[in-house]
């Protein structure tokens, strides 16, 4: 009787398709935003989540708040050492200093960011050379004039490619000259450094040709494998508050908790929409229970009759509900295409990864099924209810 | 036809419609034998209350007084769920109107009293392609009831209400919307069926039906007033 019921059921909204694409479509707008939300929602988790682990999910970040502050002259070069002491589960800690400057190769020329770096830099930021080499400790030890490109600025200097063993120059306040050692991978740019943009120096060449250094400008610390990156920059925070008792004058901030804020903002706005969703789908839901209670008043003679055939109070009931169930279920699996599609056009062009959520699928049509229950229960009811001899003599 | 016991037992019943305010006395006291077998015409003017009569013989209502015994059941108290049943196994309709499902095939129709008794889905075509054989309509099991003349909706209303097969008939101005000729060959066929062994009860004013009949009960005002 349960195949026949929803065989009547497509019968019946086939014999009345503008209605029933009307009654339903309540329930496909709701749906389709219900699943372009959570769609959307998960795609733009998945990107960040992509783009956060890119960065290097296991680096912190430690910055100076303020000038002059208490936590500004704690940014020597040796606060490195002290961090490594004090704090467990930190790797490395490298001193970022790096300064805007002119760069000339022959007639080529290019503005970047030179940065003072020890040997530990690659390692920590998982940054990988192209072709030569990077600084090594023995270039820093012994101030060696050299430098490693990143990859735009060894584009821009040598259109031509093959920068390994040139010259070029470096200009601050005069021309210095420096041997390009190697040139780096591109890499996407990350905690605040563009490091395709950028060129390298051993850091004791840094402060004694191009920049003298006093304070770092930031620490960027690598965790020991199997760390947990939020509890060391936790204890980071504690340790950094032990020194300077003003919780203001520094800021530790590692991919870890920008992901956690973002996943944050996500989920709050998926509230949110979800919100609305439901909203739509209840509006849905009355516009369902309204054409079943027009469909039970105008087939009352066919209620009738299955009755005088011997169909029981339940049964009736039963066919009243498996119709509304269908149509609502129905409106569901339009609203679920829908949705899939459009929320696929959206994150092709915001070029998100599309990362649909099928818990949210079946979520999506258990919930169209429900409101169904839920909205042909009382028109059903209504149905079951009808006295056998006034609905057979209804005109 | 030998009657062999009485099948439907009707003591003292009286049923009251209420109308806005008014009460309208439908029956006031009908007591009624009819034995197994039996071809019964039931006759009156419209008003009289023979269609009221039907309904409570069909279980499709209660009496307001009285007692109705269907084999010996008393069916006068029963709730919905227990009529539905009783309609479903002991009974088939033949109304003026045909009521057939106008969305589904005769075939299909004809299949849904078998559905409410819960008969398995091959048997019940089966069920249903022999009754629309037996009233001559094998070749139009697909065919929706728009598109049958009067004459073979009637006869895809009778097979529905043979196909459970049921030991009382109750047709109500069964000839009503047909022509004298469909309307007789319409009725040759209850005479069939009532040749089968079925207790066949025709609500009509129609004086060819009470021909037929070897009983007929008048009624008028909602009381016997002869059986002949």
């Amino acid at each position: 009787m349960f195949f026949e019921n929803i065989k009547l059921a497509f019968k019946d909204f086939g014999s009345n398709k503008l209605r029933t694409f009307l009654s339903i479509l309540g329930i496909v707008i709701g749906v389709a935003s219900i699943i372009t939300i959570t769609t959307l929602g998960r795609s733009a988790t998945v990107s960040i989540q992509n783009q956060v682990s890119s960065m290097g999910l296991e680096t912190i970040n430690i910055f100076p708040r303020g000038n002059d502050s208490e936590a500004r002259r704690l940014f020597t070069p040796e606060l490195a050492g002290k961090l490594k002491d004090n704090v467990e589960g930190i790797k490395d800690a490298v001193p970022i200093n790096q300064t805007p400057m002119l760069l000339k190769h022959g007639r080529d020329s290019y503005q970047a960011n030179v940065m003072a770096v020890t040997d530990d830099f690659t390692d920590v930021f998982d940054y990988e050379v192209e072709s030569g080499g990077f600084i090594t400790e023995d270039d820093n030890a012994r101030r060696k004039s050299v430098v490693v490109l990143g990859a735009e600025a060894a584009s821009k200097l040598f259109p031509g490619g093959d920068a390994v063993g040139k010259y070029i120059r470096i200009y601050r306040k005069q021309a210095k000259s420096f041997r390009v050692i190697g040139v780096m991978k591109t890499r996407t740019a990350s905690m605040r450094m563009d490091f395709d943009a950028a060129v390298y120096v051993p850091r004791n060449t840094y402060n004694q040709r191009l920049k003298r250094i006093r304070r770092v400008r930031n620490y960027v610390v690598g965790t020991e494998k199997g760390a947990d990156v939020l509890v060391v920059s936790g204890k980071i925070e504690a340790y950094l508050f032990k020194l300077t008792g003003d919780a203001d004058s520094y800021r530790v901030i590692s991919p870890a908790t920008i992901a956690g804020i973002y996943t944050g903002i996500t989920k709050t706005l998926n509230l949110f929409l979800t919100g609305i969703a439901a909203i739509s789908l209840l509006v849905g839901g009355i516009g369902i229970m309204n054409i079943m209670l027009v469909s039970v008043a105008e087939r009352t003679r066919e209620i009738g009759i299955r009755k005088a055939l011997g169909a029981t109070p339940k049964v009736i009931r039963g066919q009243f509900l498996i119709e509304a169930v269908v149509l609502t279920l129905f409106g569901g699996l339009i609203g679920i295409s829908f949705g899939t599609g459009l929320s696929y056009i959206i994150t092709v062009f915001l070029k998100w990864l599309f990362a649909p959520q099928f818990s949210a699928f079946l979520l999506a049509v258990l919930f169209s099924g429900g409101v169904g229950i839920f909205f042909g229960l009382y028109p059903a009811i209504q149905a079951s209810g009808l006295q056998p001899v006034e609905a057979l003599t209804y005109e | 036809m030998t009657a062999s016991g009485t099948i439907i037992k009707i003591a003292d019943v009286k049923k009251d419609y209420i109308l806005g305010k008014a009460v309208i006395k439908a029956l006031r006291g009908v007591t009624l034998k009819i034995q197994s077998g039996e071809l019964l015409a039931i006759m009156g003017p419209s008003g009289s209350g023979k269609t009221t009569l039907m309904h409570l013989i069909g279980c499709l209502d209660i009496p307001t007084s009285g007692k109705i015994y269907l084999e010996g059941e008393d069916v006068s108290e029963l709730n919905e769920e227990a009529l539905a049943r009783i309609r479903n196994r002991k009974v088939g309709f033949v109304f003026q109107q045909f009521n057939l499902l106008s969305r589904i095939s005769i075939l299909e129709n004809v299949m849904t009293p078998l559905m409410y008794a819960h008969v398995p889905v091959k048997k019940r075509r089966e069920s249903a392609e022999e009754a629309l054989k037996s009233v001559g309509l094998s070749d139009r099991l697909t065919h929706r009831p728009t598109e049958l003349s009067g004459g073979q909706r009637q006869r895809v209303a009778i097979a529905r209400a043979l196909v459970t097969d049921p030991s009382i008939i109750l047709a109500d101005e069964p000839t009503g919307n047909l022509d004298t000729e469909t309307g007789r060959s319409i009725l040759e066929m209850f005479n069939k069926i009532n040749g089968n062994g079925k207790t066949v009860i025709i609500v009509t004013h129609d004086p060819e039906v009470g021909a037929l009949a070897r009983k007929t009960v008048h009624i008028r005002d909602g009381i016997i007033t002869g059986i002949d």
